[in-house]
């Protein structure tokens, strides 16, 4: 094979060979190559197949905008679909293929597409498929579903592995005074202009040499001028593309760390997703050069005019011997010049006719005349041209490459991210940005500047805008004019087809077409917007950056309108693809959300905890012995708390210090019930109304001293109570001077619980006595020191029902505290016991948890209405009493036994009155388990009307998720020691 | 007392790297000592010359400042509430109120000429000395979770993490620090 590699041009370092794979043949490159390079010097014109039609394709280009060399990189659980060969550096081992093709590329079976052509133009499929008559009349979309898996099959790009991702991303944050997007000229300038008057400037580079353009240039030495950046302290970022803008200079970048490196190493990261947030940003982002519509204008070999300067000058590749130039501008005679002196025949097809351009009359150029049709499948052959006014074949050319050139499109992307809608330039045939008052500036060819010197200029310009937006300066400045070619563009976007059937694309990667532009007309799609979504333009994955402004020009000639009166589609983020991985940074895997621990979290693992997630918490869940289950495990667990004694890690529940003199008015107001007398060394067991009467949380405050209380939340509602009593303090009562403090993590707490509880804790406090019944009675509350002199407070509170305590330890003691208590409660055969058994408990008590208060229920619904107090104000006090939260027929708490003891039933399942069975029926089971006490399983839950309307009524628990049905009796939700003399014991 | 760190289990002395240099140091901060002073808003001018008096010290810190004296430490944590290391303080409820935070944060002094690159790993926080000084504080968030970052000097700052984040936190802090390379130093 012979290559098209030539010696005394490019940037690449010939000295470093490296082995690539493409397609499963082994190929050279060298240091400094693109893939596409590589592929195209070893003389491969065909790396993939389109979208819809599978016709082959080529290289378009040498950047971001390629639309045809998508390719798949890697393999196994690094395999990378739709990567750019343009974009994607070749590195040693580096292994592609092409995608979208059976068996491969360069044969392809689905090849067949292409002659079916005329059946898949826009709105096939749904068209087709859907309402098939006389299957479905005009509506229906069975059929579409049946299908729609073969066609998306047979259509499409590449594919992802399907496997977990090996690699690892990682986010990460800047700041800067200036960022400036693109180290062309005009980029370099600005960030120098910058530099010099101090500012601290970071220059982003999507390619991994700075440059930009002028890469393309044969005596282009990128080293001076990166060393000039270095020493005025500028940050250079290669490889990184500022994908989006965002408020308040914001720029989000994607910096791709390994991707052009061989060796994976896990802990570095593949690709950065950097946050950058700048006072000013300049974008110096270039234009992209645009290609022409004509029948086959998509046969591998057709090429940017300007990739093809790329590929010379940069790399060293000639990628035609008898190129035609097609044209309709002054900026590819430079490159033609230079393509003829590489020893390639050029003949430039100029569609203007009365112009001037000084040459050497190195190549022959063809005014008024216009490429017409590509003769040729897998390569061309020859080009048939025309003359631009009469179109119609005139001769045929032989020749192996057709550069294009329609004119240049500024890259307008990210200023377009921020709603500033980019304004048409008649005289440049192309949008240019439009003015915003953010601290946003466009510089060089993004504003439609089309030669160095303006560049530059512009680049100077942007800097002094920024200084004087910044208020640093009030320097007087002007950008140089739009254009600055010496001839005037004549607008060229498509040359029709004179035959019936035509492959003129628009689009190269979703295959839109010319003819789909016209149809989506045709079908009343006249606006940019639905003629997107119609025919696809503009939305694969380089979202129109080369053929937008063709299917826009072709659509307002339909229209007759001009073309910035049917204006452009918005251009969203990211401006290049970004990976899902970069999205999600770290918070993969066990890192998906942070995880919470209690002090004791590896203390309960090592006795054997199976733990469970509550919120973010790990909370022991059960600890089985042996080969018990966790019904087993709970069951057991439960048991020997109501006959001995068990120990419960509750340091969850969300802990609150409240201080200040007006802490006992505080809670006053934010509990229904009273709170102003509660005595020091005292809990109360409150509960906490939102504004509009609904019961939020429920907890214990203990009055540790005159103005100090230690305040105790549910687990789940925790951070909530937290921030509305911020709230409460800061906005309604700032009258008040109490201080509200989360010390959740300072405090470690357990639940002692079972008749043997207080002489397990006789055995591990230093002063028995503090513990008696007289000196703690129930509600009572101390602080005093366990044994090793271990300060701790002790609260006697029941969540079980049973005689219990509540012991709290700074958080670095509580494995010394857990080893204390478990060292004395084995004596008793007592237990650890976990969540299950915990709610084993206290639905035998009928005590609520956020099962039943989720925010629905009132304090009347709960059964707790004797905590509402009459004698004061609280919040929630006067909502509360609003008439629809007082109808008899709201859902009241209830206990509830299956008729027949040997069944079961489930939480959520809907509580009905027999032979009506049906809807949201009168009530729902929010609560169960199988009660040891009892021995059968319970329920509690809420029913219309309450106990006292149902008690002597079998109703049905219809349960249709799980496909069950039982008869249920209601019961009061108190089923265990209803006077609650054991905790009193 | 011993005083069992969050880290316990998984604190690891040594040199850890992909890299052959180790820019990073990571080490627990032992037996913190943490008192939250919150104060009324009318009495700041008395806290400051309560603090001034007692901690004889002349400069209090401003809003997210702090200043070390001997081997303890002021910290202004948010307009109205300080931070006070390794000194118990004395002060009537009517000025403010004073609360134990000891055992609520883990403590990880992070150090070396990578850390403010490392930090911005994570943290969505300016740290050029222009903007983030010496002796400068943020409360700001890692991960989701809610943390106090100090800068002592430039090339050193303590991070305090909520107790029962640390674990976690501590995991994905050394992931990323792994391609700057980093020792963990004996707490």
């Amino acid at each position: 094979m012979k290559t098209r590699r030539i010696d005394n041009y490019g940037k690449i370092n010939r000295d470093k060979i490296l082995s690539f794979r493409w397609d499963k043949k082994n190929y050279k490159g060298f240091e400094g190559d693109t893939l596409a390079s590589a592929l195209l010097a070893n003389n491969i014109g065909i790396v993939g197949r389109s979208f819809k039609y599978h016709r082959p394709r080529g290289i378009f280009s040498s950047g971001v905008e390629e639309s045809g060399a998508l390719v798949t990189i890697g393999s196994k659980d690094r395999r990378d679909p739709n990567v750019r060969a343009t974009t994607q550096e070749l590195y040693n081992g580096l292994e592609a293929s092409g995608q979208n093709a059976f068996p491969n590329v360069n044969f392809d079976l689905a090849g067949i597409n292409n002659y079916l052509g005329r059946f898949f133009a826009a709105g096939f499929y749904y068209k087709t498929f859907m309402g098939i008559p006389p299957l479905e009349w005009g509506k229906g979309t069975a059929i579409w579903m049946f299908f729609e898996k073969f066609i998306r099959k047979a259509a499409g790009m590449g594919s992802a592995s399907g496997l977990p991702d090996p690699d690892t991303y990682e986010h990460a944050h800047d700041f800067c005074d200036l960022i400036v997007v693109g180290s062309g000229p005009a980029g370099v300038a600005a960030a120098i202009e910058a530099a010099e008057k101090k500012l601290d400037v970071i220059l982003v580079e999507q390619d991994s040499l700075i440059g930009g353009n002028q890469l393309a240039e044969n005596d282009f030495d990128n080293s001076q001028i990166k060393n000039q950046l270095e020493n005025l302290g500028i940050k250079i970022m290669t490889r990184t593309t500022a994908f989006g803008l965002y408020d308040n200079c914001v720029v989000g970048l994607l910096e791709r760390v390994t991707d052009h490196i061989s060796a994976s190493n896990v802990n570095i990261p593949r690709q950065r997703f950097w946050t950058i947030r700048a006072k000013h940003i300049i974008v110096g982002a270039g234009a992209i050069e645009r290609h022409i519509a004509f029948n086959n204008n998509d046969i591998p070999g057709v090429m940017t005019v300007n990739a093809s300067k790329h590929y010379l000058n940069r790399y060293g590749v000639l990628t035609g011997k008898r190129i035609v130039i097609a044209t309709n501008n002054d900026s590819v005679y430079e490159t033609a010049h230079q393509l003829s002196e590489a020893g390639a025949n050029v003949t430039v097809l100029d569609s203007r006719t009365n112009f001037e351009i000084e040459t050497n009359k190195s190549f022959e150029i063809r005014k008024g005349y216009v490429p017409y049709n590509i003769n040729g499948s897998k390569k061309i052959n020859s080009l048939d041209i025309s003359k631009s006014v009469t179109i119609n074949k005139s001769e045929t050319i032989n020749c192996d490459q057709v550069l294009l050139s329609g004119g240049w499109s500024p890259a307008v992307h990210l200023l377009s991210h921020r709603g500033v809608k980019p304004k048409w330039d008649y005289n440049n045939a192309c949008f240019l940005p439009s003015d915003t008052k953010e601290n946003i500036t466009m510089v060089g060819s993004s504003r439609g500047l089309w030669n160095k010197n303006d560049c530059i200029a512009s680049g100077i310009a942007g800097t002094t805008d920024a200084l004087n937006r910044l208020g640093i300066s009030k320097t007087n400045y002007f950008f140089p004019k739009p254009g600055g070619w010496k001839n005037p563009i004549q607008p060229l976007y498509e040359v029709k087809y004179k035959k019936s059937r035509s492959k003129s694309f628009v689009d190269y990667q979703h295959d839109v077409t010319t003819d789909d532009v016209r149809l989506a007309h045709r079908e009343g799609f006249i606006s940019v917007e639905h003629l997107k979504r119609y025919t696809t333009l503009g939305m694969a994955n380089d979202q129109g950056k080369m053929g937008n402004i063709i299917g826009l020009s072709l659509m307002a000639e339909l229209l007759n309108k001009e073309i910035s009166e049917v204006g452009t589609t918005v251009f969203r983020p990211p401006y290049t693809p970004v990976s899902i991985g970069a999205l999600s940074g770290r918070n993969v895997g066990k890192h998906f959300r942070p995880l919470r621990v209690t002090p004791m979290h590896q203390w309960n693992i090592d006795h054997g905890a199976k733990m469970i997630e509550v919120g973010l918490y790990q909370r022991p869940w059960y600890y089985p012995k042996e080969n018990e289950t966790l019904s087993d495990s709970y069951i057991r667990e439960a048991s020997t708390v109501r006959k001995t004694v068990g120990i419960c890690d509750v340091t969850s529940l969300g802990k609150i210090a409240i201080q200040g003199p007006d802490s006992t008015e505080f809670l006053n107001r934010i509990y229904s019930n009273g709170f102003s007398k509660l005595q020091v060394g005292k809990a109360r067991y409150g509960i906490m109304l939102r504004d509009d009467g609904i019961v939020m949380d429920d907890g214990t405050s203990w009055r540790l001293a005159e103005n100090e209380y230690f305040m105790t939340t549910s687990t789940g509602e925790a951070a909530k109570v937290m921030s509305w009593l911020e709230e409460l303090l800061q906005t309604r009562w700032t009258d008040l001077n109490v201080n509200v403090t989360s010390v959740s993590e300072q405090w470690a707490g357990v639940s002692i619980a079972g008749p043997k509880s207080r002489e397990v804790l006789n055995n591990c406090v230093d002063d028995s006595l503090v513990i008696t019944n007289n000196n703690l009675p129930f509600m009572g509350v101390t602080s005093t020191f366990l044994k090793g002199n271990i300060p701790c407070r002790i609260a006697r509170i029941s969540f079980s029902g049973e005689l219990a305590f509540e012991v709290y330890v700074k958080s670095d003691f509580a494995n010394t505290m857990m080893d204390l208590l478990w060292e004395n409660a084995k004596k008793y055969d007592g237990c650890l016991y976990g969540l299950e058994a915990l709610g084993a408990l206290r639905v035998e008590k009928g005590h609520v948890t956020a099962a039943e208060l989720d925010g629905r229920v009132t304090i009347d619904d709960a059964g707790l209405s004797k905590m509402a107090s009459t004698k004061k104000s609280y919040i929630g006090s006067a909502m509360r009493k609003r008439g629809v939260l007082k109808n008899n027929d709201r859902e009241i708490l209830v206990g509830f036994f299956p008729t027949n003891l040997k069944e079961t039933f489930n939480a959520g399942t809907i509580v009905c009155e027999k032979n009506n069975i049906k809807g949201q029926g009168i009530g729902r089971i929010t609560s169960v388990t199988y009660s040891p006490e009892l021995g059968h399983w319970i329920g509690i839950g809420f029913v219309k009307g309450g106990l006292d309307k149902w008690k002597d009524t079998t109703l049905v628990g219809a349960d249709p998720v799980r496909n069950k049905q039982m008869n249920l009796k209601v019961v009061s939700p108190h089923m265990i020691d209803p006077k609650g003399e054991r905790m009193y014991a | 007392m011993h005083r069992h760190s969050a880290l316990e289990t998984i604190y690891k002395v040594g040199k850890y790297s992909s890299s052959e240099k180790q820019s990073l140091t990571f080490k627990e901060l032992k037996s913190l000592e943490i008192l939250q002073i919150a104060c009324w808003p009318d009495k700041i001018d008395e806290m400051n010359n309560l603090i001034s008096k007692e901690l004889k010290i002349k400069n209090i810190p401003s809003f997210n400042k702090g200043i070390i004296f001997e081997n303890k430490s002021l910290w202004r944590m948010e307009p109205l509430k300080w931070w006070l290391f390794n000194k118990e303080i004395e002060i009537s409820e009517q000025i403010a109120t004073i609360l134990d935070m000891s055992h609520a944060f883990t403590g990880i002094e992070i150090t070396g000429d990578n850390s403010s690159l490392f930090l911005n790993r994570h943290l969505p926080i300016d740290l050029r000395a222009r903007n983030f000084p010496d002796l400068s504080s943020a409360s700001t968030a890692i991960h989701h979770v809610s943390v106090k970052l100090f800068k002592i000097t430039s090339n050193n700052y303590c991070l305090y993490i909520p107790r029962g984040f640390a674990l976690s936190i501590w995991e994905i802090l050394l992931e990323t620090a792994d391609q700057f390379g980093y020792e963990v130093l004996e707490r």
